[in-house]
């Protein structure tokens, strides 16, 4: 592995932090503000809470297997067959995650920037843009992000303006859902935090897989923290029934901020930039690993060729929902898919190789790569 | 990988398709930008009358203007929907309706009587609608408002918004945006909306309209809209006056706060109200005999208390007696006491609101009495 294909273990934590936020961050406060009222904030804790026990889960597998993917161990610990269909299986499901959050944003940007614009046109042009960083590998997309990951907290200096248009009160009463409506809501919420899973095939570029835990939770902490202030803004300042009428209450909230003596008016144009630079980093990063996991599944050098066709097949299955509804059961979906592989075939995975223990496919497992196995070019 | 030779020139074929503009390119000329829409009900058959300002920009431009010279287009439709009204606007100017500059929203006194939902469901659901405009209830016709000549004042939208923005001297009008409104009315259907009254000249902006599930059902006084300003904890300035031993003094309010509890004993429902205020004396008027005397500062302070409690009492007693909940009541019961509201939460406005008591305590504080320490009066010597 090249010093170019080397994720530092600084990088780790922008890396999850770039694949986390975006698109979801937008929508999440009305669904939580929907499903459960100002017990919302409870679900998204709740959501926390799995999702952390799911990282944890995510980083055990990657300790386990240093230096390689989810790709060369699983058919090891499955067996060919069964461990080449779940690669195929993971394929598609971060092919399809790239796909919800390429028509997400296709949805949002036409509806608040460019309406006159085909939704063809915005998907394509975000793809090819996208496409292109995801082909210059693993190192220039980490640049990339840490250079996004400032722009992520422009938005959080306005915070002082909302103090006078905050109300605590919106988060009375607590646990008045009851806890199967809290824990559907927390479910319907998974979707808007997907994003760590990309390390079962990014951990194995880390420069010390042994010591993935801290960054990783770091940075799975640092973007849940940023996106549970977003919805605890959204909820106090357009109070909880607004949220839940509101298709996208992160917009309609920086609008509504009073800014003193009209500077920056229009302020909310802004932060369209933000999220569309945080949309962007969640396409690179999600094309570069399905590309790379690909590649690995293949055996072959890098999956910079894979890069192309896969953000052509992200483009037409973008394509299949018939409107916003559409898309929003299909994330509630890949929310389940996501539940599935962290509580399901990770653990599953685990469990398999503390009790198979192939001794002889550990050891060659624990050796560094092949040096010809690259991430890149 | 050998790089083409052509590879700059296929960078600047991509360049030019993706720098030479996109579908949504609009020239600012292309565009109108509507600064104020009013609503009124129509006598033809479209039921609506939608009449919108939009600042002539070419005037604004050049810096010889006249003050004779058109700063505003006042332009009037008919029509059933709002959505419809703005399509058959733009058939006329040929630009597309812009609302997002829109600075306030005027609603007729009969269009509001009717309701105002359908009115603000329009801007509620545009994404490019600025949320911090204002929404209005004029006294008669909203569009006569927009017709007032002033010569200081191009806009009327402009103006109107920048008075309610900037309103230090008094405290009888509520400033709230369009959210805040929202707010309230998606809670419960009931909010207060300021008041705009217009001559041909001028237009004033005090009192408030009383909406009652949408629907706008009675004008609030100045003084009972003070109060509604003070429940809604917006009071940012603003004078009082009170009589004290025949001695006006005017109390100009610094800072207020208002804190609304509800405490449940026994059943009984009781809100517990404490508004605080921090300002200073700056004036002190008097008429008649008298000498320079000290200031009865415990003495103001008592009036001013009992002023503001009296004019709470009275603004809750008539709310209650319209089964209309504006302040959000309801909201404080269902945070505090959930068990009780969803008892109640079905025949609030009709049984538990008109039953419920109110302790009201008001503590202004004067901090200063201006510059000097009496109260002068003139005493005729010889």
């Amino acid at each position: 592995m090249s010093a170019r294909d080397k994720l530092l273990t600084q990088e780790v934590p922008v890396i999850i932090i770039n694949m986390i936020y975006g698109i979801g961050t937008i929508t999440l406060p009305s669904l939580l503000a929907r499903s459960a009222g100002p017990d919302g904030i409870i679900a998204y804790l709740a959501a926390v809470a799995v999702y952390i026990i799911g990282t944890v889960l995510i980083i055990l597998l990657v300790q386990r297997f240093p230096n390689h993917g989810l790709a060369d161990y699983s058919p090891m610990l499955l067996g060919t067959v069964p461990g080449f269909a779940v690669n195929l299986l993971f394929t598609l499901y971060l092919i399809f995650l790239v796909s919800a959050v390429m028509r997400a944003f296709a949805e949002v940007t036409k509806f608040f920037l460019l309406p006159r614009t085909p939704i063809e046109a915005i998907m394509l042009s975000m793809l090819f843009t996208t496409s292109i960083l995801a082909r210059n590998g693993l190192q220039p997309i980490a640049r990339a992000c840490q250079i996004i990951l400032y722009v992520f907290f422009i938005p959080f200096l306005v915070i002082p303006l909302f103090v006078s248009v905050f109300d605590t009160g919106e988060f009375l009463p607590l646990f008045q859902e009851k806890p199967a409506v809290i824990a559907k809501a927390a479910y319907n919420s998974i979707f808007s935090l997907t994003g760590v899973e990309i390390m079962l095939v990014l951990g194995s570029h880390s420069e010390n897989s042994k010591r993935l835990m801290r960054p990783a939770l770091i940075g799975v902490a640092i973007v849940l923290t940023m996106i549970l202030i977003a919805v605890v803004l959204a909820f106090g300042s357009l109070s909880v029934d607004q949220t839940a009428k509101l298709t996208d209450p992160l917009f309609e909230m920086i609008k509504y901020v009073p800014v003193p003596y009209s500077i920056l008016e229009r302020i909310d144009i802004s932060f369209y930039t933000v999220w569309i630079a945080a949309t962007y980093s969640t396409l690179v990063i999600g094309l570069f690993t399905a590309s790379h996991h690909v590649a690995e599944i293949f055996k072959l050098d890098n999956g910079k060729g894979f890069v192309f066709p896969l953000a052509a097949v992200v483009y037409f299955l973008a394509l299949i929902p018939k409107n916003e509804n559409e898309v929003l059961a299909f994330n509630i979906m890949l929310g389940a898919a996501w539940l599935a592989l962290t509580f399901g075939l990770v653990p599953l995975l685990l469990v398999l190789s503390k009790i198979r223990n192939p001794k002889g496919a550990k050891k060659q497992m624990q050796q560094p790569q092949k040096k010809n196995r690259k991430a890149n070019p | 990988m050998r790089r083409s030779r052509f590879y700059p020139l296929w960078i600047l074929i991509i360049a030019s398709f993706a720098a030479s503009g996109c579908w949504d390119a609009k020239d600012i000329d292309r565009r109108t930008f509507v600064m104020g829409v009013a609503f009124d009900l129509s006598d033809t058959e479209d039921q609506l009358v939608m009449t919108i300002e939009v600042p002539v920009l070419t005037s604004f431009a050049t810096q010889t203007h006249r003050i004779a010279d058109t700063r505003a287009f006042v332009a009037a439709t008919t029509g059933t929907s709002v959505a419809q009204m703005a399509a058959r606007i733009e058939t006329r100017t040929w630009r597309e309706m812009f609302f997002g500059h829109t600075q306030c929203i005027i609603l007729g006194e009969d269009l509001a009587r009717e309701s105002i939902l359908p009115i603000i469901d329009f801007f509620d659901r545009n994404p490019r609608i600025d949320r911090r405009l204002a929404l209005f209830v004029a006294q008669g016709k909203a569009d006569e408002v927009l017709h007032i000549k002033n010569p200081l004042q191009p806009l009327v939208s402009v103006h109107l918004n920048q008075i309610l923005n900037t309103l230090t001297n008094t405290t009888r009008v509520v400033k709230r945006n369009f959210q805040d409104n929202l707010r309230d009315l998606e809670s419960n259907g009931d909010t207060v909306l300021p008041r705009v009254r217009s001559t041909d000249t001028e237009l004033t902006i005090a009192g408030g309209a009383l909406i009652k599930d949408y629907k706008f059902i009675a004008w609030l006084g100045e003084n009972e809209t003070r109060a509604v300003a003070f429940l809604y904890n917006r009071i940012s300035g603003g004078v009082l006056t009170v009589n004290l031993e025949d001695i006006l003094y005017t109390y100009a309010i610094r800072s207020a706060s208002t804190d609304i509890k509800p405490v449940l004993k026994d059943g009984q429902l009781t809100f517990r109200i404490n508004v605080k205020t921090e300002g200073e004396i700056i004036e002190a008027f008097y008429r008649g005999p008298g000498g320079a005397i000290e200031f009865d500062i415990p003495g103001i302070q008592s009036k001013l208390n009992q002023e503001i409690t009296d004019e709470i009492l009275h603004l809750l007693t008539k709310l209650q007696d319209l089964r209309t909940d504006p302040i959000g009541f309801d909201r404080l019961v269902y945070r505090h006491y959930p068990k009780f509201w969803n008892q109640h939460k079905e025949n609030w406005k009709e049984q538990a609101w008109p039953q419920a008591k109110f302790e009201v305590t008001a503590d202004f504080n004067i901090r200063r009495t201006g510059i000097l320490k009496e109260v002068t009066i003139y005493e005729r010597q010889g």
